[in-house]
């Protein structure tokens, strides 16, 4: 029996002093992670290189293979590789992120004889996968044209009828052209419809055969379906009759998927992905161990699309008032949440992100209306409207954890001192979809959509018809311009429209605007002459090559 | 057991929906382009629309007849996708229960023995933090930290065992080790503090006065005594572990039945929900059944007429 030399006094100090040092190195704040733009996509094309297999981690289990039921990302990220669009947005080393350049796909060239018709000619080679039951038959007109048909028909599972009503009629004209009727003028059927993420052809073949398309994925992509397995990863392998001749370099790509962030990133770290992680990157603070781990890692640094504001409920007390919406809004102070709580990995916004640099209000303007928090004019507006001791209301954050819920102690507090007393109720993702869309909140935290089109910033948000309309703003003079830009086809004409719609808005404030976040997507140097972009698929993998 | 699963099957069924939401807005929420008429119809596909008195007795008479539905997720049939998912989990329920026993049965009895020292004090402090430490910080930590240290990572994408059991084996050891520690904090302590018990009896003290050596006094004799306890706490956390992986499952992303039972709750797949609870109270029950009979093994003094 070995004798007791160590008193429960003297190991109690020495546990002590040991939690005291972890304690103490835990606490030690580490250096801020460096944010702004250190994009520099990899270097021009070299001669590609021939072969290997891409690798990346995503987030979410896809239910099934059907992209016609689905709208996420992960329905459409990868997955929707195998599949083609008749035009799509250009990408590239040499391309903006947030670019809308349109280029060919399955359309060679296009015409536009008058407003609300659409002539596409399609690639006289461009072939189905060859695997049953297309067996590598050619893309036709005809299928274009049951694409199209297949989207409008509201009798089958497809979530996308109302993304394609203004279609009137299609037809194949002969082979090689679709002819597209509008049922009026759209300024971007072009270029937020026929090249959306959405508009994938589908094999008519398939739906025949199985009536959906949960589990045959037959596509004229650069990238055929191979396997499938359950919650670990999905394969894709190149499609060796790609339209585009050469094309892939690579043998196909990796899908795998890690539902945990921290895991995603430590992938990162060792090194066992060639870039990403899927879908939005590394967040700010995980930037500088990555860096230190990888130095070799090439980052390309864009704000993203997805806006976060405030929804209000302009139905209800007290935001049917325009003056206590202007008071929420004057509350806010956009630049102090970019720095406590994304600590400078954002940015303030308006009603339109960033990129859409052709569109926006001048910044004099932007700044005038978002620029300064004015408690003192929050507190006059407030007692203007009836709320001269402030009104208590029921706050809804989007989710219940993390930087974004962060963004909700503030945001509340904030608003505490204009006299906006916010009682928080956290739910579930859902509960909160479910309650803005039935309208049943009175204010909430929302995070915006992935999109560089116009419209889906005003029509789509503040129309009184459209379903994504959650504050219930229903104005008149309001519908009129969003209608009106939404057939200006003379872009002159349109910027115009939306410049007064934004003006509007500033004064109508239906929703508080906040700020767009940073997303940092990186990949390895071996990994050529690839460089992200907004668009809503993983075709541009379709250009790039390993060089290990 | 009959009686309990009937309570498990009501529970189950009933209190999913007392969620708000339903599986369409779950699955539906970030849709812009859907409008009421498509949910109600998709909710009416799915029978949502009839009350939920006969929702249950739909799905009861099918339940009795081996018919548990179809996810209304994926439409595969619930059983199929139980079938496909829990050998992921038996296997890291295995390796974890394997490796906490393998770890605390030793450090208990050292404990014990070599009561009130170092030995003593080092092992009951790995008790306190193993009881305090929660398993999914072990096993982030397991990933995180070899990756900014040496750019390394254990292996995190699933390999069947039956394709490559090298690789499996490697898979599974890291959050088997994450889970085992923590499990065997309790048992540690459970062995230590029945074998000082054990310790203390006459016929402990009778075996040493014959002067048999130590080791075979508390191998032969004091180890057996001491393990009844011990099986009934390695037995709840067996069958704990066969639902409560869910965390290790997802930081590892090993595809068992804890990510598809976590899935269904936030996507409020309650087809799939139901199979899932009900497959797994019939496991946890006879988990509980295998333990008493192994009592009645191990301790002849317990009989069960």
């Amino acid at each position: 029996m070995i004798k007791n030399r160590y008193s429960r006094r003297n190991v109690i100090r020495g546990g002590a002093g040991f939690a005291a040092l972890a304690f103490a190195a835990a606490c030690t704040p580490s250096q801020p992670a460096s944010t702004g733009s250190s994009s520099s996509s990899s270097a021009p094309a070299n001669t590609p290189k021939k072969g290997g297999i891409v690798k990346t981690v995503y987030q979410t289990e896809v239910p099934h293979l059907d992209p016609t039921t689905e709208t996420s990302y992960a329905s459409h990220g990868g997955p929707g590789a195998p599949f083609s669009r008749l035009i799509r947005y250009k990408t590239g080393p040499d391309v903006e992120f947030a670019s809308r350049t349109l280029e060919p796909d399955l359309a060679l060239t296009w015409e536009q004889p008058d407003p609300v018709t659409y002539i596409m000619k399609l690639r006289p080679d461009a072939k189905w996968h060859n695997k049953p039951p297309m067996n590598g038959r050619i893309f036709t007109a005809d299928d274009a044209k049951w694409s199209f048909d297949f989207y409008r028909d509201a009798s089958n599972k497809n979530v996308f009828q109302s993304m394609f009503s203004g279609i009137q009629r299609v037809e194949a004209v002969d082979k090689t052209t679709v002819k597209i009727t509008l049922a009026g003028p759209q300024s971007f059927f072009l270029d937020n419809v026929l090249s959306s993420h959405y508009a994938k052809m589908l094999p008519p073949d398939v739906w025949e055969k199985e009536g959906n398309f949960k589990n045959t994925v037959v596509g004229t992509g650069p990238f055929m379906f191979d396997r499938w397995d359950r919650g670990v990863k999905m394969m894709y392998v190149k499609n060796p009759e790609y339209f585009e001749p050469g094309k892939p370099y690579v043998d196909g790509f990796e899908w795998a998927l890690q539902p945990d962030y921290a895991t995603r990133v430590s992938v990162l770290r060792a090194g066992e992905i060639d870039y990403g992680p899927e879908p939005t990157g590394a967040q700010y603070e995980d930037l500088e161990s990555i860096k230190k781990a990888q130095p070799t890692l090439i980052w390309d640094d864009q704000l993203r699309s997805n806006l976060y504001y405030l929804a209000l409920n302009v139905n209800a007390k007290p935001f049917n008032d325009v003056r206590v919406r202007q008071a929420v809004s004057a509350a806010i102070d956009r630049a102090e949440i970019v720095k406590t709580v994304y600590f400078g990995d954002a940015v303030t916004s308006s009603f339109m992100p960033q990129a859409l640099t052709d569109w926006l209000l001048p910044k004099a303007e932007i700044d005038a209306t978002f620029g300064k928090r004015d408690i003192a004019k929050a507190k006059q507006l407030l007692s203007a409207a009836g709320y001269p001791n402030g009104v208590d209301v029921e706050f809804l954050p989007r989710i219940s954890s993390g930087a974004e819920f962060s963004l909700c102690e503030v945001v509340v507090a904030m608003l505490k001192d204009a006299g906006i007393n916010c009682k928080m109720k956290v739910v579930t993702l859902p509960e909160w979809t479910t309650a803005l869309n039935s309208k049943n909140y009175t204010i909430a935290e929302a995070l915006g959509q992935t999109s560089f089109e116009p419209d889906d910033w005003t029509y789509v948000l503040y129309h009184s018809k459209s379903p994504r309309n959650q504050s219930g703003f229903n104005d008149p003079k309001l519908d009129a311009m969003l209608e009106k830009q939404r057939i200006q086809t003379v872009v002159a004409e349109r910027k115009q429209t939306l410049l007064d719609i934004q003006r509007y808005l500033g004064e109508q404030m239906p929703m508080v605007p906040m700020m767009y976040r940073y997303e940092h997507m990186s990949h390895f140097p071996h990994l050529k002459n690839f460089k992200t972009h907004w668009s809503y698929d993983v075709t541009y993998l379709d250009k790039v090559w390993l060089d290990k | 057991m009959i009686p309990a699963l009937f309570g498990v099957s009501i529970f189950v069924f009933f209190s999913i929906r007392l969620i708000p939401g339903d599986v369409v807005m779950a699955q539906l929420f970030d849709n812009p382009y859907i409008d009421k008429n498509r949910i109600d119809q998709i909710r009416h596909e799915l029978g949502l629309d009839l009350p939920v008195g006969v929702q249950y007795l739909n799905w009861l008479g099918g339940a009795v007849k081996g018919d548990f539905g179809n996810s209304m997720i994926t439409g595969r049939p619930t059983v199929l996708q139980i079938v496909e998912r829990f050998p992921v989990t038996i296997e890291l329920a295995i390796m974890s229960s394997f490796l906490s026993l393998v770890f605390a049965i030793p450090v208990g009895i050292i404990s014990a023995v070599f009561r009130s020292s170092l030995l003593d004090y080092v092992a009951r402090l790995f008790g306190i933090i193993g009881l305090s430490a929660p398993s999914f910080w072990i096993g982030t930590l397991i990933i995180v930290l070899p990756s900014i240290w040496w750019q390394w990572t254990p292996p995190l994408s699933y390999v069947a065992i039956t394709t490559d059991p090298g690789r499996n084996l490697l898979q599974f050891l890291f959050p088997s080790i994450a889970l085992g520690l923590v499990m065997a904090a309790t048992v540690m302590r459970m062995v230590r503090s029945s074998l000082l018990d054990v310790l203390r009896l006459d016929y402990i003290k009778v075996a040493r006065a014959k002067g048999l050596p130590g080791t075979l006094v508390i191998t032969r004799h004091a180890l057996k005594n001491s393990l009844i306890p011990v099986i009934t706490v390695s037995g709840i956390q067996f069958g704990f572990l066969l639902g409560g992986t869910v965390i290790m499952e997802k930081i590892f992303a090993l595809p068992g039945i804890g990510t598809l039972t976590l899935d269904s709750i936030s996507r409020r797949d309650y087809t799939q929900l139901q199979a899932n609870v009900l497959f797994l109270a019939i496991v946890f029950l006879l988990i509980n059944l295998a333990v008493d009979l192994f009592y009645g093994w191990i301790d002849p003094r317990i009989r069960y007429s």
